[in-house]
């Protein structure tokens, strides 16, 4: 199967959630600021980066994920992703399209804006990772239900 | 192989030009016929609506997918999707024409509320005067086979 967390601009709250479900990150404990910035893709995308699906990982039961942006197409991205599939006749139950927009904090916006869209690094990026932190239970949560509900579906775990 | 025409609506610009390629119109259309076009103007509220308009040439399948305001966006998720399923991307050919059709066109786009014969009516004469132009990025993107 293959799981593409999407969100605003595929830098943060996306990245996140792909790596703790790549086994990046781990699930219950807070990631330090070093280790977010370690994160492939973490506050690097740029606008002209904006719609490519990237590979960050594999998970226990051999899904692949990915991170991708959608602007504000909201749950309009996964309709349309969808349609161009049945387009190709590809079945829909192999593809997971994974929202993380909810759970994108205050913090994160402004910072995600000051970072990426102005290009303030200094200012934004302290800003974002401090929201990232705030919200990381949250997307470990949503990583759990994902991983639970959808991941063994591919295989059992060995 | 299939042939996808991107509009915000999928049901205007990317109609007209879908319906120009499999031959339901041609350049001596009135505005009425592009009105009269099945599916025209509708679904406007619901982007990812893709519809089959027909085949052109040999196992060449035409739709139309509305995006939104997002077309380009979408365009590289897309390609990106094709690679990841591991499908020949040769299958797959995506064609912005959100262009045909202005930002302050879009922006009226209130009248449809309120207007609905209107705001199609008004379209439907704008994409007329665009016919040739659209006829023309068929021919220049080779799609459109020149006799």
């Amino acid at each position: 199967m293959h799981i593409i967390y999407n969100c605003y601009g595929g830098s943060h709250s996306s990245v996140t959630a792909a790596c703790i479900h790549a086994g990046l990150l781990k699930e219950n404990t807070v990631p330090t600021p070093q280790e977010l910035l370690s994160l492939p893709f973490f506050d690097k995308q740029v606008a002209k980066d904006h719609g490519s699906i990237r590979f960050i990982g594999e998970d226990d039961y051999g899904n692949k994920i990915y991170i991708s942006s959608k602007h504000n197409l909201s749950y309009h991205y996964e309709t349309i992703m969808r349609s161009i599939a049945c387009i190709l006749d590809y079945p829909n139950e192999k593809l997971l399209f994974i929202d993380t927009m909810p759970y994108v904090n205050w913090l994160m916006v402004i910072g995600g804006f000051l970072s990426r869209a102005l290009g303030i690094t200094a200012i934004g990026r302290p800003i974002v990772i401090l929201g990232t932190q705030i919200s990381f239970l949250k997307f470990s949560h949503l990583v759990n239900i994902i991983k639970t509900k959808y991941g063994r579906l591919n295989k059992e775990c060995p | 192989m299939s042939i996808v025409f991107l509009c915000p609506t999928g049901t205007y610009a990317s109609l007209v030009a879908a319906n120009l390629l499999v031959g339901n119109l041609d350049l001596n259309c009135n505005s009425q016929d592009i009105y009269n076009l099945p599916y025209f103007g509708e679904f406007t509220k619901k982007p990812g609506t893709f519809l089959y308009i027909g085949a052109y040439g040999a196992g060449t399948k035409v739709y139309t997918l509305g995006t939104g305001s997002e077309a380009q966006l979408i365009i590289k998720s897309a390609y990106d999707l094709v690679k990841i399923i591991d499908i020949n991307p040769q299958n797959l050919k995506l064609y912005d024409v959100s262009r045909f059709i202005p930002k302050f066109l879009w922006r009226l786009h209130i009248l449809d509320n309120v207007f609905p014969f209107f705001y199609k009516k008004l379209i439907a004469r704008w994409l007329k005067g665009k016919l040739s132009e659209i006829d023309n990025m068929l021919k220049q993107s080779m799609i459109k086979q020149v006799p």
